[in-house]
């Protein structure tokens, strides 16, 4: 695949940001290259723990695709909030692409190792993510926000609270929150499901 | 159906939670009552979220995007299934994870279902590795125990290496986990089989090194513990959860070379520190998978992996029973011996372990939970005290069950046991009383000191372990209050109190430092005396204003009153009369708090107490007496009988050291006071010893003259003084008359000497006089807070001393606003105004002036714990430090050449340079020996050099006929009493 011009995928997400459905479409080829880069390193023995270290790694990923001298956007935000976005969309529709529908399929019947995540689990793990950062949504918009921002987008306290223009301990504080209620939400259906 | 969630209500929980998170656990239990009341809906919502922001761990902390990619890397991994490696049939893929996949495989030559586990791709590469994970796996397949998961095999074909193992169906208890704590019966019956499995291999040699929740399998047989001593293959740590994860993420950093395997979680101090593991380690892995099973959560958190490891490092897990009320003493101190940092105190083998949890066990069916809350408390206390005295069982030295030499064949047998003290720890020597029971019977307090440092120590009866209560270095006097949730002392000159669940002390009041008994009543009035010459006063415990309660009548040779009790219904108090007699003579009174009319009681002796059951019990040579005492007619009735011998009394004070809780155990130190017993000895670099004087007293702080020929030294008596003796003549005269120690003399002549003068209900303050007793005393420094003598420069003209600094009220010892014990500087020919010389948050004291004055060697605690050392004289200048392990008391040699100092028990010299620079050699051990030594900020040095540097004069206890104190306590105490001596 030829390397898109910063300028194209500046483009494309902007039509999308504007509701160009279709721009997503061509982005999507864009992350899974990136996705396969990475998981290339993976195969070839990066340790997990390198990629724990680096929320750095999806900036790294996407100035690579965006100069950033070029890019028109409004401000800086902007950009990185409709990334995010983008980001998520296009992750959770791949994961339901890999026939993981919902969660809890057959995979943990016997567990000869600890939590056992095959990859179909992992779909739907962030299928189940998907749907309850909705759910917080319909009663604290900003924190689904923010936990999108961080999850999906990769970004750090400081960038996120630059996009939502709040304190970075507010964002810490909200955060925090988030996870342990998005966290709660899970694990309960998860014993529910059991 | 879940509810929808409302933004109005998520804004509540949301404010709530956010201050819950602010507050450590203690303070958050008290605030979520306070701000939930009444809505428990409210408070279920806040605590799942604290507990769900406790259990998240890594949750989320890796972006999307890596994890997509992750699972992309793990599907283009090739699959085996349908294809057959050796004799047998991959069926198909179970699981993945560090070690490589795990597969169901059909053994084709014994017709059996075994699980196939795959190695990673660098096993195959590296030789040496593979063959040494064949040795070990070899070494493990010999293990045969229905607990452990069986290895049947190891084999290699077409590039592929690959394990065989039993194949098990059942559940993690990992993931059993996740659904909260189990039942009591059942955290046992699984404890017991895992110490079955863990005791088979350690017999074996065979340490797991990775014993986890993960690593469990519940199955209908029983457990299986699986992967055995591979952990340290493990070269790619196991991604663990991913988004839900319940295993903690490894970062590179530690899961480099040869550092760190296993699970975070449940690894152990010194497997985190990187040294070797053994059956101990899984000991402790082992602990906290009990403490988990018991209660849901656990034992260890960290939002990230350094607070993770820091707690594992230092951080005691919150008591079980806290979480779960249901679990027994005993096996809350088992998870805690499991759980001790240094492998050395845990439980040194699981066989040892299996036996305490099998015992645990029959308890608990027998008796349905070994804590029945309904009991009677007497009945629940004694349980407690059995588990204690069990736990010390375990140790040595114990004096089992001893029955009452009492023939009542109906009374339950009294037990009466000794109790361990913390290794390194001993009773600290004083004139008060240095235990405390508390009222509730379930904990006690007591000054420990290792020689260098004395802080109080408080410990749960069903522990093992005592703990020290921070901020309480230097206390004294401990007592309790009536609901045994705090404990007060005195310290830095104050009176203080801490709550026994942490949090920093409080002032309640300043007072001068002799404190002779406090006893806080129900209506949180604490009585006290406040000085040895003064009556009783009191003080609310929230602070304020003391207030005169009784003065010693002078014409009647009252010295002052003493260990005051407020009586039940807070009406009267009793207490001591000190007067020049000894204290196996004095007067015991009881006063009425409403007429103020005073009654003297028809016994003699000290520190008399009321009891429950209606009698009195005091001190009298060496003994505890009881006689009824009518509690509304205020007086004895009866003939006092002696009940307990050999209580350890203090002489000085008439001190006794007993405590006994509400529902009848008695607690009491053993032995004979020597306090009075001390003798001055020389002793030269070697450590030959010789006596200084022919009499013993109850010295301290000894100090040469310049000219080596006289000793200026504090005698604790009635009242403490400073007395010469001169050393050529033998004669000892007194020179104070007041409450006076610390005594300094002033170079170059000598001809004054200053001291630290405790006047009544003043803060300490510094004062001198002529040596030769030729004028009067002259005060240097007083004020609002405590001071004490330090040092005269060479010259004669700086006083350099120490002050304590505090803040009267509540403050946070950690976040302390002041700058806490600090050095001044006092100029002693010009305008004598203080200057503050070393005032950081952290303490400095002991100054002392090198012989040129151009430095100053001194004390601090900046480091976390009191080291010596030497700054420019008068500066600034950097610091040097002095001492490398520990230091108090530095003393230089005249000629400049060495500065010697206390190390606990070693007299350590170190040779320095003065010009042009300061430089110091390492320190030196010149000799050892259990001579006086407090290191504390308000205790001067306690002892001296001679002017040639060649010998020490020091503080030696008398090593008298007396037996060795003890900490002994008698169960149900009570029922003994009422036979021994009845109250009609």
């Amino acid at each position: 695949m030829s390397e898109p011009t910063a300028h194209e995928i500046t483009q494309l997400l902007r039509a999308w940001s504007s509701g160009d459905q279709q721009a997503l479409e061509r982005l999507a080829p864009l992350v899974f290259a990136e996705l396969h880069r990475l998981a290339r390193g993976y195969m070839h023995g990066e340790r997990a723990g390198h990629v724990l270290q680096s929320t750095a790694l999806i900036n790294e990923a996407w100035l690579r695709l965006i100069v950033w001298k070029d890019v028109e956007w409004q401000n800086r935000a902007h950009f990185f909030g409709v990334a995010a976005q983008m980001m998520r969309r296009i992750l959770v529709d791949f994961a339901r692409e890999r026939g993981a529908s919902r969660r809890g399929g057959s995979a943990q019947q016997v567990s000869l190792e600890e939590a056992v995540l095959v990859s179909a689990n992992l779909g739907a793990e962030i299928i189940a993510l998907d749907e309850a950062l909705n759910t917080l949504a319909e009663f604290d918009a900003r924190k689904s926000q923010i936990v999108e921002m961080r999850f999906f987008g990769g970004l750090g306290v400081d960038e996120t609270a630059e996009v939502l223009k709040l304190s970075p301990r507010t964002v810490k504080r909200e955060w925090n929150l988030a996870r342990a209620w998005l966290y709660r939400e899970l694990s309960n259906e998860k014993s529910d499901d059991a | 159906m879940k509810k929808a969630m409302t933004p109005e209500r998520w804004k509540e929980i949301e404010q709530i939670y956010q201050q819950a998170q602010q507050r450590d656990a203690p303070a958050r239990l008290a605030f979520l009552d306070n701000a939930c009341a009444g809505d428990a809906e409210l408070r279920r919502q806040v605590e799942s979220l604290l507990k769900a922001d406790n259990d998240a761990e890594s949750f989320l902390d890796t972006p999307a995007l890596n994890l997509a990619a992750q699972m992309i890397a793990d599907e283009q991994k090739p699959s085996l299934v349908g294809k057959q490696i050796s004799h047998y049939k991959i069926i198909e893929r179970v699981g993945a994870g560090g070690m490589g996949e795990v597969y169901r495989a059909r053994d084709t030559r014994l017709g059996r279902d075994v699980a196939i586990k795959v190695l990673p791709s660098h096993f195959a590469a590296d030789d040496q590795l593979r063959r040494r994970f064949e040795r070990e796996a070899r070494a493990i397949s010999s293990l045969s125990h229905p607990h452990i998961c069986a290895i049947y095999d190891i084999g290699h074909e077409d590039g592929i290496n690959f394990l065989v193992l039993e194949y098990v169906v059942g559940e993690t208890l990992a993931v059993h986990l996740a659904k909260g704590a189990m039942a009591m019966d059942r955290v046992l019956r699984y404890a017991i089989e895992i110490a079955q499995a863990l005791d088979h291999a350690h017999r074996h040699d065979i340490v797991h090194r990775d014993l986890k929740p993960a690593n469990i399998i519940l199955t209908r047989s029983g457990i299986k513990l699986l992967d055995f001593g591979l952990a340290k293959f493990q070269a790619s740590p196991s991604r663990g959860g991913v988004i839900v994860s319940s295993a903690p993420t490894e970062s590179a950093e530690l899961t480099g070379k040869g550092t760190i395997i296993g699970t975070l979680q449940y690894m152990a101090p010194e497997q985190l520190e990187g040294r070797e593991a053994d059956g101990r380690t899984d000991i402790f892995a082992f602990g906290a998978v009990i403490y988990e099973m018991a209660t849901g959560r656990k034992a260890f958190a960290g939002k990230s992996q350094a607070s993770l490891i820091a707690a594992i490092l230092r951080v005691e897990p919150r008591p079980m029973s806290e979480l779960q009320p249901v679990a027994p003493p005993a096996l809350e101190r088992v998870v805690k011996t499991c759980l001790a940092k240094d492998p050395d105190e845990r439980w040194q083998t699981a066989h040892d372990l299996m036996l305490e949890l099998r015992w645990i066990a029959d308890g608990v069916s027998e008796s349905q939970g070994v804590v029945s809350v309904t009991r009677r408390s007497a009945k629940r206390e004694r349980l407690l005290w059995v588990a204690a005295l069990l736990a010390t069982t375990l140790i040595v030295g114990v004096t089992a069950w001893l029955l009452t030499r009492a023939p009542a064949s109906t009374a339950r047998p009294l037990a009466r046991f000794a109790l361990e003290l913390p290794s390194n720890l001993r009773l600290s020597k004083d004139e008060r009383p240095v235990i405390a029971l508390s009222p509730d019977g379930k904990s006690l307090v007591y000054a420990l000191t290792n020689g260098t440092t004395t802080q109080l120590y408080v410990r749960q009866l069903d522990q093992l372990e005592s703990s020290p209560i921070p901020g309480t270095q230097g206390a004294r006097g401990p007592f309790f209050s009536p609901d045994s949730q705090w404990i007060g002392f005195y310290a830095s000159g104050r009176l203080k109190k801490v709550s026994v669940l942490g949090d920093a002390p409080i002032v309640i009041c300043p007072m001068p430092p002799v404190m002779h008994g406090a006893s806080w009543g129900a209506d949180d009035t604490i009585f006290y005396n406040p000085a040895h010459s003064w009556g009783i006063f009191k003080v609310s415990a929230s602070g304020g204003d003391p207030q005169p309660v009784t003065t010693p009548d002078r014409s009647k040779d009252e010295m002052g009153h003493y260990w005051p009790q407020v009586l039940p219904g807070g009406k009267a108090i009793l207490f001591t009369i000190g007067t020049r007699e000894e204290f196996d003579d004095a007067r015991i009174v009881v006063r009425s708090l409403d007429t103020g009319d005073q009654k003297v009681l028809n016994v003699r002796g000290a520190h008399g107490r009321y009891l429950a059951t209606g009698h009195l019990v005091y001190a009298r040579a060496g003994a505890l007496l009881a006689v009824p005492f009518n509690l509304s007619r205020l007086e004895v009735e009866g003939t006092p009988v002696p009940v307990v011998e050999g209580v350890k009394v203090d002489p000085r004070s008439g001190a006794a050291n007993f405590s006994f809780s509400n529902a009848g155990s008695l607690l009491y130190v053993s032995g004979k006071s020597d306090a009075n017993e001390r003798d001055l000895v020389w002793v030269d670099r070697r450590g030959q010893v010789q006596p200084v004087m022919p009499t013993r007293h109850a010295f301290q702080h000894p100090s040469l003259s310049p000219d080596g020929q006289r000793l200026a030294i504090s005698i604790d008596g009635v009242t403490q003084n400073i007395w010469v003796y001169d050393l050529k003549g033998g004669i000892l005269t007194k020179m104070s008359f007041d409450q006076d120690w610390g005594p300094v003399w002033k170079p170059p002549d000598g001809s004054r000497i200053a001291y630290t003068s405790g006047k009544i209900m003043t803060p300490p303050a510094i004062a001198w006089r002529p040596a030769d007793r030729s004028g009067e005393e002259e005060q240097l420094v007083a004020g609002a807070h405590p001071v004490f003598t330090g040092s005269v420069s060479p010259d004669g003209k700086v006083l350099a001393y120490t002050e304590f600094f505090d803040e009267i009220i509540a403050k946070d010892l950690s976040d302390r606003r002041t700058t806490g014990v600090d050095i001044l500087l006092l100029r002693l020919d010009g305008e004598r105004k203080p200057e503050r010389f070393l005032h950081t948050r952290f303490d400095e004291f002991g100054p002392e002036f090198s012989p040129d004055g151009r430095w100053l060697a001194y004390v601090s605690n900046e480091s976390g714990r009191n080291e010596v050392y030497v700054m420019t004289f008068p500066g600034p200048g950097p610091k040097r430090p002095v001492s490398t392990a520990g230091g108090t008391s530095p003393r230089w040699a005249r000629n400049g050449k060495e500065l010697f100092y206390r190390s606990g028990n070693k007299m350590m010299a170190v040779s320095v340079s003065l010009r042009p620079e300061f430089k110091a050699s390492p320190p030196q051990v010149l000799f050892e020996g259990d001579y006086l030594e407090l290191g504390q900020p308000d205790s001067p040095r306690n002892y001296d050099v001679t002017p040639d540097g060649q010998r020490f004069i020091m503080i030696k206890s008398h090593d008298g006929p007396s037996a060795p104190s003890q900490l002994i306590v008698a169960l149900e105490w009570f029922n003994d009493l009422r036979r021994r001596v009845p109250v009609k």
